[in-house]
């Protein structure tokens, strides 16, 4: 067995590049296998706000779209209602309607409300036409004639102290983008 | 000859201790099982993303049920365990689909499926955060699996490491009611369960 400094020196620089490449190799190939689902999380969680105003039309995911009016009614049970209307102007609605879309509320403290599947009988009462029209997605675009905006809108059941909302609208094919819209102060 | 011994002993004391790893090794479905936050009746147990409280539970040997004016007996060869109590969202809205009676002895039993579907129950409704919703589960389990049970409700049975909120009924098991009678109703909470107490 050949045991010369120089053979012992070159196995010794031999072991170090070996676990120095260890410790590079087995992050990146971990990283490499589980690529598709950081692609995932970075898609679900990591969302970029576009910020609009009220009543002011904006362009996003190709279309523009307006929030025409938010209002806050006295809902039952001691909750309150908030209705969000909007409309979306697309050159071609129907692939737009091809395209999940998810509409949300959420307060100042981070806790987040997903519309309701019937509206309250307070919207029903006050806003009838409102309460006739789909919510964002697939059946309101359908509905729809090149040239003529898609009218939406969602119906929320919240507690009536809840401060600082944000509707947020977001389509899947526009992600990591949504249309973020806050309730006037008043 | 020493170092012949050290090395037989040092395998044998790896072998050892992987022998001794295998077989504490917990269970994936322990790895991944929910985490339970607990509590008694008339408290509200605060989970991480929702909060229960319970305040009664009932024990019956047959269940009439009354919608739209006609009532229905449900009779069954054990009891049936009526529960009530509210549950809050704490951020997001949730549904709560998963409900169960977990009997002193740890046997589980599921939310019952004779109920018909006029009468809503936990898994039918949507908790919004900040607006706390009553909710009624009822299980038909043999009578030896009242006393000491607990109910344990989750979002749902798929996903692991979500919340889970476990809690300790005060049933006997003695005092099992000849009928209850659960009657639909066009107010909130949609059900009132006679006779009342």
């Amino acid at each position: 067995m050949d045991s010369s400094p120089a053979k012992v020196t070159s196995t010794r620089r031999g072991y170090w590049l070996s676990m120095m490449a260890l410790v590079v190799a087995l992050p990146a190939a971990l990283a490499a296998q589980t690529w598709g689902s950081i692609k995932d999380w970075r898609s679900q969680h990591l969302r970029q706000p576009v910020s609009a105003t009220l009543g002011q039309p904006i362009d996003y995911a190709g279309a523009s779209w307006t929030v025409t009016r938010l209002t806050r009614l006295a809902g039952s049970e001691g909750s309150a209602v908030f209705l969000a209307e909007f409309e979306a102007l697309a050159a071609d609605p129907k692939a737009l309607g091809s395209v999940p879309c998810e509409v949300r509320l959420s307060d100042g403290s981070g806790r987040e409300w997903r519309p309701t599947l019937f509206a309250d009988p307070a919207v029903r009462k006050q806003y009838p036409e409102a309460e006739q029209r789909s919510l964002c997605g697939g059946m309101a675009f359908a509905a729809t004639e090149p040239g003529k905006p898609a009218r939406m809108a969602a119906s929320f059941s919240i507690p009536p102290a809840a401060s600082s909302l944000t509707l947020s609208i977001a389509l899947y094919s526009a992600l990591p983008n949504y249309l973020s819209v806050s309730e006037p102060r008043t | 000859m020493m170092r012949m011994v050290r090395s037989a002993l040092a395998l044998l004391f790896a072998a050892a201790v992987l022998y001794a790893m295998q077989h504490t090794r917990p269970l994936y479905s322990d790895i991944t099982s929910p985490i339970a936050s607990s509590g008694g009746m008339n408290k509200r147990v605060e989970g991480r993303a929702f909060a229960l409280s319970l305040d009664s539970a009932r024990v019956a040997r047959v269940l009439n049920i009354e919608t739209f004016g006609k009532s229905k007996p449900y009779t069954s060869s054990g009891v049936w365990v009526v529960v009530e109590g509210e549950a809050e969202a704490k951020f997001e809205t949730l549904g709560l689909t998963s409900g169960e009676w977990l009997s002193g002895s740890g046997v589980r039993y599921v939310l019952t499926d004779r109920v018909p579907a006029t009468i809503e129950m936990m898994p039918g409704d949507v908790y919004q955060p900040g607006l706390p919703r009553r909710v009624l589960l009822v299980f038909e389990v043999p009578e030896d699996a009242v006393a000491g049970g607990t109910v344990v409700v989750a979002r749902t049975k798929l996903l692991p490491l979500d919340d889970e909120i476990r809690i300790t009924t005060d049933v006997s098991g003695k005092d099992i009611e000849p009928a209850i009678t659960i009657r639909r109703s066009e107010e909130r909470p949609p059900w009132t369960v006679l006779p009342q107490r």
